[in-house]
């Protein structure tokens, strides 16, 4: 089911078994991508996303309900709008892209910072290995400073969207990470 | 007492009589309900003639007159009648559209966002005309105040609702207190209340001057997702849950005055028709269901469609209702005798989450994930028109109360005007 109700439902606060996976991302991580190739979509026709887009994805017996929120500078504000019962947060990060390193830095320090997504267990996919220029995940790690977080558990992939390397056992990890539910 | 004029209403087509009585202007309301195409109007004013001791002998021809124009107005529409061409495309939102309404005259419209924000658009030029800034996140739900129409009630994701002067972009009020996001809101037919519903499962409601809180509604054991006050006194207002139950509560005590039991799944969305007699309720059970407003019992079940039904609602004079389903098709089923199914409309690709009647009830209009909306004969059942051109999922749609201009809004950010 689509449409603004489905919405509405997939805003209730997550019965057992089933998570609330939210993936932001600098514009041209690939979240979009890692998206539809959760959902064993066909990942060629990927535009940028100017909003946002939600699967439902069954994985080791949880129904993941995926939000992928458009990464574009403009509209990067608005992540906010979808913190609200996140069970796992998902931040792609494109290896490739040196120059903005720094920023992508940035934008995840402000979301760990963010009451909303306290405690909320990390997962950084790090993104294009398959391009010679890309970064080691270790190397990400290390820019992106995920060994001073000490409020929650963490976990960095590496992985190629486009075909699918890494993005399964970034997910096992998920599945072995739910945190208990209030 | 004397008769001083007559006053049309067309939709749903009524008469006003306007009289002098002891010195004081008065009016009186009359409901022409079943007035179609084939009605004699000379017998129909012969009818009300002889029931109705305003109307004299001297202003029987006058009368007729009046029915006829109201007649023409029914016809004016239909399978022959306009076609729909884009007419604007409103694109100054960054972020997806969620809900849109317009107001009685069909020259401004609404459309929330998930940029936090509202708009004001005049249909005419296609010109923004205020942005309601305010809300801490998404915009879900907007609304005018019938028929004044010169106030707007916004539900938000942040919690609360707002009321705002939409000539200036000034909010008047925000009505706090709900735990969840509000999802559904409306103003009552005199404008003096304000009714919210949220995913906290209670609905609230509020006095539009002060912002006071009036009541708290509690009862529903899930996410409140759909209400409305009963469309002529304002005193009743249904309320339809994810708990799959509709609630009726009265807005002068805060206790529930009933409880409509028989889905198996969430409601979806429910609705009064005209009079307030009856309230129909969607379900994602892949039901409809008529209920009798008074005996809180349940008159008629619908299961024509073969999954989730996600919209219902009446036509303007409350003969037919409409549902949308996940099956891609709509439906239209009789309300007044015998509850069969009148039309089924297919031709969507994808789900059909909205559908609404065309002010005089000869086009169904409804919104899909196929990214088109679509204009459909009532009777027969006949697409007239698809609208396509979006290039996301419409989430919303709406006719103007003239009946010649519709709004869709996307997932893609922008929204449609259609002429």
């Amino acid at each position: 089911m689509m449409g603004l109700l489905n919405i509405l439902k997939k805003l209730r606060s997550n019965p057992d078994k089933e998570l609330r996976l939210l993936l932001l991302g600098l514009d041209n991580a690939g979240k979009t991508t890692l998206l539809k190739q959760l959902a064993s979509e066909d990942v060629n026709h990927v535009t940028p996303t100017a909003g946002f887009n939600i699967k439902s994805v069954l994985s080791n017996g949880f129904k993941l309900n995926v939000w992928d929120i458009g990464g574009q500078r403009k509209i990067r504000p608005y992540w906010r709008n979808y913190f609200e019962n996140t069970d796992i947060l998902i931040y792609v990060v494109d290896c490739s892209d040196h120059q903005r390193l720094e920023e992508t830095g940035q934008e995840l320090a402000e979301l760990l910072e963010d009451d909303k997504l306290r405690g909320v267990p990390l997962l950084v996919y790090a993104n294009k290995q398959d391009l010679a220029s890309a970064l080691p995940a270790s190397e990400i790690a290390q820019h992106l400073g995920l060994h001073l977080i000490r409020d929650r558990t963490w976990q960095i992939q590496a992985c190629v969207a486009t075909d699918g390397t890494g993005v399964k056992e970034g997910m096992e990890w998920v599945c072995k990470n739910i945190p208990a539910k209030k | 007492m004397k008769l001083l004029r007559f006053h049309l209403r067309y939709h749903p087509p009524g008469i006003t009589l306007e009289y002098m009585q002891k010195g004081m202007v008065k009016s009186k309301e009359i409901d022409l309900l079943d007035l179609n195409a084939n009605t004699n109007t000379k017998e129909l004013a012969f009818l009300l003639y002889q029931k109705e001791p305003l109307i004299t002998e001297e202003v029987r021809d006058q009368l007729e007159q009046c029915l006829e124009v109201l007649k023409k107005r029914t016809e004016h529409e239909g399978p022959t009648g306009k076609r729909f061409y884009i007419y604007k495309t409103l694109m100054t939102h960054v972020l997806p559209l969620t809900n849109v309404a317009f107001d009685k005259t069909g020259n401004r419209c609404l459309t929330g966002s998930y940029d936090r924000t509202c708009k004001v658009w005049d249909v005419e030029s296609g010109k923004e005309m205020q942005t309601l800034t305010g809300h801490q996140n998404v915009v879900y739900t907007v609304g005018f105040n019938f028929p004044a129409c010169n106030r707007v009630l916004t539900g938000s994701f942040d919690k609360s609702a707002r009321i705002w002067d939409p000539e200036t972009a000034e909010c008047l009020a925000t009505l706090w207190g709900h735990r969840g996001e509000v999802v559904t809101c409306q103003f009552s037919a005199k404008g003096d209340l304000a009714a919210t519903g949220s995913m906290d499962h209670t609905a609230k409601l509020f006095d539009v001057n002060t912002g006071a809180e009036i009541h708290t509604y509690n009862g529903h054991t899930a996410e409140v997702i759909a209400l409305q006050f009963d469309p002529n006194e304002g005193q009743r207002l249904i309320t339809g849950s994810f708990d799959g139950t509709i609630s009726i509560w009265d807005t002068r005590v805060d206790e529930r005055v009933s409880v409509l039991r028989g889905h198996d799944g969430e409601i979806s969305n429910v609705q009064f028709n005209w009079d307030s007699s009856l309230v129909g309720s969607s379900s994602l059970d892949g039901s409809a269901k008529l209920w009798d407003a008074r005996q809180s019992s349940c008159l008629a079940t619908v299961s024509g469609h073969t999954d989730e039904v996600l919209d219902i609602c009446f036509d303007w004079a409350g003969q037919r209702m409409a549902t949308a389903s996940s099956d891609c098709s709509a439906r239209v089923y009789d309300v007044k005798s015998d509850f069969k199914e009148l039309a089924v409309m297919k031709g969507h690709r994808g789900e059909v989450s909205k559908v609404c009647f065309s002010p005089a009830g000869g086009c169904l209009l409804t919104a899909s994930a196929d990214r088109s909306s679509r204009i459909w004969n009532t009777t027969t059942g006949n697409c007239i028109q698809v609208l396509s051109g979006h290039q996301g999922e419409i989430f919303s749609c709406a006719f103007s109360y003239e009946g010649d201009a519709i709004i869709t809004a996307s997932k893609d950010n922008t929204c449609r005007i259609w002429r």
